[in-house]
């Protein structure tokens, strides 16, 4: 059902990188979830609206009040990498 | 003295220490010695623990919980505490804040004991897929404490913890309550705040007890509950959450739907269901069939949505402002895919990418429009059933305690776990299992259902059950 | 209203971001700032920590819902934030919350340009390119700043009633007059609180249908919309006159060289 290249498009989409030997066996495991999934594809739902949350939230707004923010050196503890200014990355021009 | 203290529920211990019967510094020390054994230990302990306290109790004021601790469920945000949600992705991460949900229970009187072992991300029915090492029942070693809360299951039953916080997101916290023979709550989406807790499934998870007894659930939930301005879908729980203390189910009208009672459900499980059954008619209820014709499709519609939910909600998992990276990137995109292959296990990347794959154009409405609306249908039978009778009763898990690598090779095997519990968490509404009998020496949990906040009178009709039941196995490793 | 250069039209549509002058962020309570120094007004909502909830900000909405009533728009009598899904380093949750199917307004207009749609999101935070100095394990750094992550945004969309880049130019300032006095908005191209993109196609005068459009990406001054605009137009021009097709893309317009090239756009992954 989910070959090997559909496997690697989503997996590009999910920023996953894939070693060659989990490749095959995520095709298979997926298609067979989707297998079983796919028995709701039976069923009559053409008037039935979907649910998203069960819980209706209406409204339930913030009052616009500044409270104070966390202090650089807080934010940073964690950081894989950092200078004193804040999180650094490869650059996604290089 | 120890034994002793070991027989305490958490509501006998908190009355002990206000009647000025028992010090909490007494009663944090000895769990804290037990949990820390269990870390020890190795592979002679359960691994029921990422974290415990060293030395005395972090100052918990006095309130109603009295000072007894508690364990939590790695993935509720403790500050300055790892709060790793059992992913290597997060390894050490020490979050700048509390969870809301343990901040409440702190502040009531209960302080941080230790964090328990999870599945990674609360994906997980075995407690297999942490990064951090399964965890085993304390009813036999060589078996599953049930998942995603098998650290907390398992410390509770083991009395390696007076009580602890767990997540249920399909089942997360019933399961393992049921498969370590102790109880465990999911409450009605909305009534607990999520605010700290590392999400899975967003519109699915939600923060509740697991206890030694019914009581001690409902003394924990009692904290737990309420509205919360960092969660704007929590919500003020109405009323309060009182102590149960019923004895008899007179009047009472219980349904037993077949769709989750029978087909595909352990003869062992099935005949200690049947006899709560009997139980629960010699107390008076009154014993209806009811229907859920669309229970059967749960299961694939769960499998659609938290994947697809946990897909958007693990982006954030991207190296560049806490937890691990992968080092030597070429460049940002390898950084990202590397980060993520090396950080996620392989349950977790499963789901990412079947969630990725629901999602993506093409799929969406055959998959996730089409669950979205499966999930409607089963509010729907639920909303039915509940104009017919007051609860719901099914077996909690379709099988006792499996052995640990028996299942880890069959994704779909290991999914069935959750046929019992998906349909309830779909719906949104209150579920609790509590040991209801042995099969083959192991526990067998009984779930009850009922309608959204119907929480005081769910907790009242699993006292009344508890006591008849009155089970009193004991797991071989305490 | 039809561009020189024959029996072809310009159709032009805009699509405006504007950062609203609230005192806080969309979804957290840190104050809203300009040229603070970097990562001093985060808080563990709007860096994406684990286990962080968005709550939105009341006065953000009441903006948006003002904007509606200034523009004739009809207000939602219920309105949906979604979650819009790609990586970059500027997007802490690897999603921006934005609105899709059910925008807090919907229609209006403004002088004679129909409105589309008006919805609220919040804003990227600033990546900024440290260059050699910055370089991790061999290549180039980037430092990211999550100040401005988070900032409420109102995103104008009109319908694609625009003919010429001058009536755009100036249409886009009555729009701008219009917010700085509804005082939703300090509206400022230069700080960035105004930004505009451009969707722009031609087709043959008098004609309904609507060519092949491309998407001139944040322009972020009057003079350099008009100017970009125009160079688009011009591109378009030349090359259907040379037999050729305009094909989907989004672009860049280089002020100081007035060319315009492909921009490698962020690749969204999915919904
Ligand atoms: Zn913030």
């Amino acid at each position: 059902m989910i070959d090997r290249e559909e496997v690697l498009h989503v997996a590009r989409l999910a920023r996953l990188a894939l070693s060659e030997e989990e490749i095959e066996p995520m095709a298979r495991e997926l298609s067979a979830v989707l297998d079983h999934v796919a028995a709701i594809a039976e069923l009559d739902l053409e008037n039935v609206a979907p649910t998203s949350h069960v819980v209706e939230v209406t409204g339930r707004l913030r009052p616009d009040e500044p409270r104070p923010s966390w202090t650089r050196e807080e934010i940073l503890a964690a950081a894989p990498d950092a200078n004193e200014d804040g999180f650094l990355v490869p650059s996604p021009q290089a | 003295m120890s034994s002793d203290l070991l027989e305490l529920t958490a509501a006998q211990a908190a009355g002990r220490i206000a009647a000025g019967e028992l010090s909490a510094a007494a009663l944090f020390a000895f769990y804290r010695e037990r949990a820390a054994a269990d870390r020890a230990g190795g592979e002679d302990g359960l691994n029921c623990f990422t974290w415990v306290a060293e030395g005395a109790a972090a100052d918990a004021p006095a309130g109603s919980l009295g000072g007894v601790p508690l364990a939590v469920k790695d993935l509720f945000c403790t500050r300055g505490v790892p709060s790793q949600s059992g992913s290597r992705i997060l390894e050490g991460y020490e979050p700048p804040y509390t969870a809301t949900a343990v901040e409440r229970l702190r502040e009531a009187g209960a302080p941080l004991l230790a964090k328990t072992n999870q599945d990674e991300f609360a994906m997980g029915s075995s407690n297999e897929n942490s990064a951090y090492g399964p965890v085993r029942n304390p009813w036999d070693r060589s078996r599953v404490p049930g998942g995603s809360s098998g650290g907390s299951a398992a410390a509770v039953a083991a009395g390696l913890a007076p009580w602890a916080l767990g997540t249920d997101t399909g089942g997360s916290i019933r399961q393992p309550a049921a498969l370590c023979g102790i109880v465990g709550l999911k409450p009605t989406y909305g009534s607990v705040s999520r605010y700290g807790m590392i999400a899975f499934a967003s519109s699915l998870d939600q923060a509740g007890p697991l206890t030694r007894d019914v009581r001690d659930a409902a003394l924990m939930l009692a904290q737990m509950v309420g509205q919360d301005s960092c969660d704007a879908t929590s919500l003020q729980f109405p009323g309060e959450i009182g102590v149960p203390s019923a004895e008899r189910l007179d009047g009472v009208r219980l349904g037993v739907p077949a769709e989750l009672s029978g087909e595909g459900i352990e003869a062992g499980v099935k005949e200690a269901f049947d006899r709560s059954l009997e139980q629960a008619a010699a107390l008076g209820a009154e014993l209806l069939d009811v229907s859920l014709p669309h229970a059967p499709h749960a299961l694939s519609a769960y499998y659609v949505l938290a994947p697809a939910e946990c897909s958007s909600n693990l982006a954030r998992f991207d190296g560049v402002r806490y937890g691990i990276r992968a080092e030597g990137a070429a460049d940002l995109l390898d950084m990202y895919t590397r980060t993520r292959h090396d950080g996620f296990g392989p349950e977790v990347k499963r789901r990412i990418m079947l969630g990725t794959y629901a999602l993506s154009s093409g799929y969406y409405d055959a998959y996730y429009g089409r669950a979205q609306r499966v999930r409607t249908k089963i509010a729907e039978d639920f909303a039915a059933a509940f104009e017919q009778v007051d609860f719901i009763l099914t077996p909690t898990a379709p099988t006792v305690a499996f052995a640990l690598g028996e299942k880890t090779g069959d994704p779909l095997a290991m999914y069935l776990n959750d046929y019992c519990t998906v349909p309830m968490s779909l719906a949104g509404i209150p579920a609790i299992s509590i040991p209801c009998g042995l099969s083959g020496g192991l526990p067998v949990g009984l779930q009850l259902a009922g309608a959204a906040f119907s929480e005081n009178k769910l907790l009242d009709a699993a006292h009344a059950l508890e006591r008849a039941l009155a089970f009193d196995g004991s797991p071989a490793h305490v | 209203m039809s561009e020189q250069g024959g029996e072809l039209e310009a159709v032009i549509g805009l699509e405006i971001h504007i950062q609203l002058a609230t005192a806080t962020k969309m979804f957290c309570s840190c104050a809203l700032s300009f040229g603070d120094p970097p990562n001093t007004h985060t808080c563990p909502v709007c860096l994406g920590l684990p286990g962080s909830l968005p709550v939105a900000n009341a006065r953000a909405v009441h903006f948006g819902l003002m904007i509606g009533l200034a523009l004739g728009s009809e207000l939602a009598p219920r309105s949906i934030f979604h979650r819009k899904n790609y990586f970059y380093p500027d997007l802490p949750k690897g999603y921006q919350i934005s609105q899709y199917d059910e925008p807090l307004c919907r229609g209006g207009h403004l002088g004679e340009v129909r409105i589309h749609r008006v919805h609220l999101e919040e804003d990227a935070a600033k990546l900024t390119h440290l260059g050699a100095s910055g370089r991790i394990h061999g290549s180039d750094a980037s430092i990211v700043d999550f100040n401005r992550g988070g900032t409420p945004l109102a995103e104008i969309v009109t319908e694609p009633d625009l003919r010429s880049a001058e009536q755009a130019g100036e249409w886009l300032k009555l729009l701008r007059t219009t917010m700085r006095r509804l005082g939703v908005s300090d509206v400022n191209m230069e700080e960035g609180s105004l930004r505009c993109d451009a969707n722009i196609s031609l087709r043959a005068a008098g004609s309904e249908q609507l060519g092949v459009k491309t998407e001139l990406k944040n322009m972020n001054s009057f003079r350099f919309i008009e100017r970009g605009i125009r160079a688009e137009i011009a591109r378009q021009q030349k090359l259907i006159a040379g037999g050729g097709t305009v094909t989907q893309e989004t672009l860049h317009f280089d002020p100081a060289s007035g060319a315009i090239t492909s921009l490698r756009s962020k690749e969204e992954a999915h919904d």
